[in-house]
């Protein structure tokens, strides 16, 4: 490798090997036609675009969030809005506040619903970001959680806009398999491009050493911003599209049980590297399907273990012991690319 | 930034910092030139680290003034002061180290604007300076101590400061690599046309290339002057070997 490496090749390295074995998977699944198996598939990708969301973040900045599933709701709820069809509406939110009377009148196209989403959705994440980038450590996870518990009561109670505890019926179901791949794809690379940026570069300079990235003159707030916002869009755009997906949710779906998964995800896989959100996906989506199944069907020989929760458990344990025996996840915070050149560097150093 | 942006000088007024009662600096006025080697010396405990600390705007000040040039950077944040160009390195380095030591010395070169091919020619060009090039795409966190020292020096040198401020750099390192430095930091200086505010406890560092030294003792100067002066100061002397071998 030439020793002057553009960040155009830099982001070929880091986004390609996670992107085309993705691509190659999702198309051999939908081979198969295992309606089973696309479903699992196309659940795994849509949290995979939710956990580099959170990478984007947390990954880059050390700083761990527990609210990204918050923004995935807003998206969610937002992109439902806007695109559940105009003949629907007016019996889903017959008390829609006249502030709001419009949302009423018209339907967008899911595409465009989703688009809207997730940029509404970085408007909210720049006005909470700016006070919340300010914190690290214990008080930055416990704001992050706090913020999640004010969106979900917030969408509990507003039953004029929300349907409140009610199902949200009516989501046009057009979320696929393949909606799925583009947004897992198009997650990696805005994950990939923010990594090798000027501000991705500035954002893991204040994790690596927050005194000496300040001592060359980086402000952390505005690094943390910049990261904070563009990951809660990705999370948001995982949001959106998970909502079309299943296209019937409430508050629930998106509560501390699926942050519980994204933020185990990414801490098994290895929160310092993209590689290691992606890997963590697979490994617990793997390991989740692996003992729902012993709970609900028995496997093989293996008959049913009737142990409500033990999914959660098992996962809950396997992430306690990564914390404990490797604090930076299965990857260890590095990236595909940096296995190919350590496998590459014996043979360049003995030529 | 253009040169006649450039500050002359970094001065402190009657510079104190206190701790819970403790003086740890007191009432200190420091002067450094641009384009000169400025020495900053004292026995351990002498207040010469807090006094760094609170020049690089790391530690809150409890009473007096720092200018820079002409603007009074008191009270200013580490990131807008390393921005109007004061830069500090660090005794422990504080590398950046998943980083290479090219992309550590690239993050300084961004500080002055310096992106993308431009300023990883700069940051060559800095780490030729500093003979570590051949380490460019090593990982920081992997290089020898000497190197990495190095590096840090490199990540701050890229800045362009006008005012280089240099933490013990030559802690843990053998005489050989000390001298190589020494000769270094001279280099540096007379490169970068800024001036330098070295904190060392090896005299030889010290004497070998300062143009001048403020000496401190107990948060207090206690002298200031040319090499030559200070060797021969009282005062000096007995801070370092005490009153009965004065």
């Amino acid at each position: 490798m030439n020793d002057r490496v553009s960040a155009w090749s830099r982001w070929v390295f880091l986004a390609l090997p996670l992107i085309i074995p993705l691509i190659v998977i999702t198309v051999l699944i939908a081979v198969t036609n295992d309606i089973s198996l696309v479903q699992r598939a196309s659940t795994a990708m849509i949290l995979m675009v939710m956990v580099v969301g959170l990478h984007i973040f947390s990954g880059n900045s050390g700083v761990i969030s527990f609210g990204s599933v918050a923004f995935a709701m807003i998206a969610a709820y937002t992109s439902a809005l806007l695109t559940i069809p105009v003949e629907q509406k007016p019996s889903l939110f017959p008390d829609m506040p006249g502030f709001l009377s419009w949302i009423v009148e018209f339907s967008l196209p899911v595409p465009a619903g989703i688009v809207v989403a997730v940029l509404f959705t970085g408007v909210v994440a720049v006005i909470v970001g700016v006070p919340l980038v300010r914190l690290s450590g214990l008080s930055a996870g416990i704001a992050t959680l706090a913020f999640l518990v004010v969106v979900q009561v917030v969408v509990t109670k507003w039953k004029a806009v929300t349907r409140g505890e009610s199902t949200m019926v009516g989501v046009p179901k057009e979320a696929t398999l393949w909606w799925a791949l583009a947004g897992v794809v198009l997650a990696i690379a805005v994950a990939a491009l923010f990594q090798v940026s000027r501000n991705g570069r500035r954002l893991i300079a204040t994790r690596e050493d927050d005194k000496a990235s300040m001592s060359i003159g980086i402000s952390i707030p505005k690094e943390r911003l910049v990261g904070w916002t563009l990951s809660c869009m990705v999370a948001a755009t995982g949001g959106a599209l998970y909502g079309h997906y299943i296209s019937t949710f409430s508050a629930t779906t998106f509560g501390f049980a699926l942050t519980f998964f994204i933020v185990a995800m990414l801490v098994i896989g290895g929160m310092g590297s993209l590689t290691g959100a992606v890997v963590g996906v697979l490994v617990v989506q793997v390991l989740s399907e692996f003992f729902r199944t012993l709970e609900t069907q028995g496997l093989g020989p293996i008959p049913i273990i009737d142990f409500p929760g033990l999914t959660e458990m098992v996962l809950a344990l396997i992430l306690l012991i990564v914390l404990i025996v490797r604090p930076s996840g299965i990857t260890g915070g590095t990236e595909v690319a940096d296995w190919f050149a350590r496998r590459k560097s014996p043979e360049s150093s003995a030529s | 930034m253009v040169e006649s942006d450039r500050s002359d000088q970094l001065v402190t007024h009657g510079l104190s910092v206190h701790f819970d009662g403790v003086k740890a600096v007191d009432d200190v006025d420091l002067e450094v030139q641009r384009g000169r080697i400025t020495g900053l010396i004292g026995p351990n405990g002498a207040g010469k680290s807090t006094l760094f600390n609170a020049v690089s705007g790391f530690v809150p000040l409890t009473a007096g003034r720092v200018v820079l040039g002409d603007k009074d950077i008191t009270g200013w944040s580490p990131t807008r002061i390393s921005q109007h160009g004061l830069v500090r390195s660090f005794q422990d380095t504080r590398i950046f180290k998943t980083l290479t030591v090219l992309e550590n010395v690239e993050l300084g070169a961004m500080n002055q604007g310096l992106n993308g091919a431009k300023g990883r020619d700069f940051a060559y060009g800095i780490l030729e300076l500093l003979n570590i090039k051949h380490l460019a795409l090593e990982s920081a966190g992997n290089v020898a101590l000497g190197d990495e020292r190095r590096a840090g020096i490199a990540r701050a040198v890229a800045t362009k400061p006008d005012m280089l401020l240099l933490d013990e750099p030559a802690a843990g390192l053998d005489e050989d690599e000390t001298a190589e430095l020494s000769l270094t930091i001279v280099d540096l200086c007379r490169e970068l046309g800024c001036g330098v505010l070295l904190v060392e406890h090896d005299m030889s560092v010290i004497f070998g290339v300062c143009e001048w030294i403020h000496v401190m003792d107990s948060g207090k100067t206690i002298a200031v002057g040319t090499p030559q002066e200070i060797r021969t100061n009282p005062a000096v002397i007995e801070a370092y070997f005490g009153k009965e071998r004065s």
